[in-house]
């Protein structure tokens, strides 16, 4: 299946084409549901996050707040991951007892067992830390993203995100060093 | 030493790389946002509704003020009246 120019298609769903905007969906999924599994450490959580997150673009495409200057697919990390800490920052504050139970995906509907290992493994190294170490630490040293463009996402300075990664480096170091 | 935390989640972004959403997810979506299409009429509908009755008591208290205030400069009128009679 080729690429179509996303950003054409998002010029399109801002004049109410559906199929465009379910092409949108189609070509954008895979990556922004590996980035929403990440950030969340379940594929359950990353799906409720991502269908938000949809949801929001849907609605902000439509409104016009997406003026095409910045890149959409920056854009679109930054919809999903402010998503996503919203939900990380909801689960934190969640009273005891209130562990809703999850609906639970298929590990082969999700990219087999060894991605659910990793992830639940992944998921453990980065409990402890603060949502937005988290988040710069997955963007930058998961994701492969600049700090540049970490910080655009999450709408910080380069040298915000490069202070959250040393936060978060030494604290997986610390966490390592315990585990030996 | 720097690199050592990076070189574990650089190994996890690999074995995580195979993950994708489930097959009906793109139907789950459209599903999602066409109910939140139907619904937003409804909620634009109900703000507008609230505005009208908002303005309608504003204008009933406005209108009973200004009856009020003819009312006082009547009766202050017809004592001036008394007293010069």
């Amino acid at each position: 299946m080729t690429e179509p120019d996303l950003s054409l298609v998002a010029r399109q769903v801002q004049r109410g084409d559906r199929a465009a905007f379910r092409s949108l969906v189609e070509h954008t999924q895979r990556e922004l549901f590996r980035l929403a599994a990440r950030l969340m450490g379940s594929t359950a959580d990353a799906d409720d996050v991502l269908q938000d997150a949809y949801v929001k673009v849907h609605r902000a495409l439509g409104d016009g707040q997406f003026d095409g200057r910045a890149n959409l697919r920056t854009w679109l990390y930054r919809v999903v991951t402010n998503t996503a800490l919203d939900a990380l920052r909801r689960r934190a504050v969640r009273p005891a007892g209130d562990d809703r139970e999850l609906p639970a995906l298929g590990a082969e509907s999700c990219g087999g067992a060894e991605a659910q290992v990793a992830l639940s493994e992944l998921a453990r190294w980065l409990d402890e830390l603060p949502v937005e170490q988290r988040a710069a630490l997955v963007l930058c040293s998961v994701e492969g993203l600049t700090n540049s463009e970490a910080a655009e996402v999450l709408g910080v300075s380069p040298g915000a995100v490069e202070q959250r990664l040393v936060r978060a480096r030494a604290t997986l170091r610390k966490k390592r060093g315990g585990d030996d | 030493m720097t690199d050592e935390p990076d070189s574990l989640l650089e190994s996890l972004a690999r074995r995580t790389g195979g993950l994708e959403p489930p097959a009906d997810f793109t139907a789950r979506v459209l599903a999602r946002v066409a109910a939140n299409r139907e619904r937003e009429p409804w909620a634009v509908r109900g703000v507008v509704l609230g505005m009208l009755a908002a303005a309608a008591a504003l204008a009933i208290w406005v209108s009973a003020s200004a009856q009020q205030e003819i009312d006082a400069r009547a009766l202050s009128g017809l004592e001036l009246v008394e007293l010069e009679q």
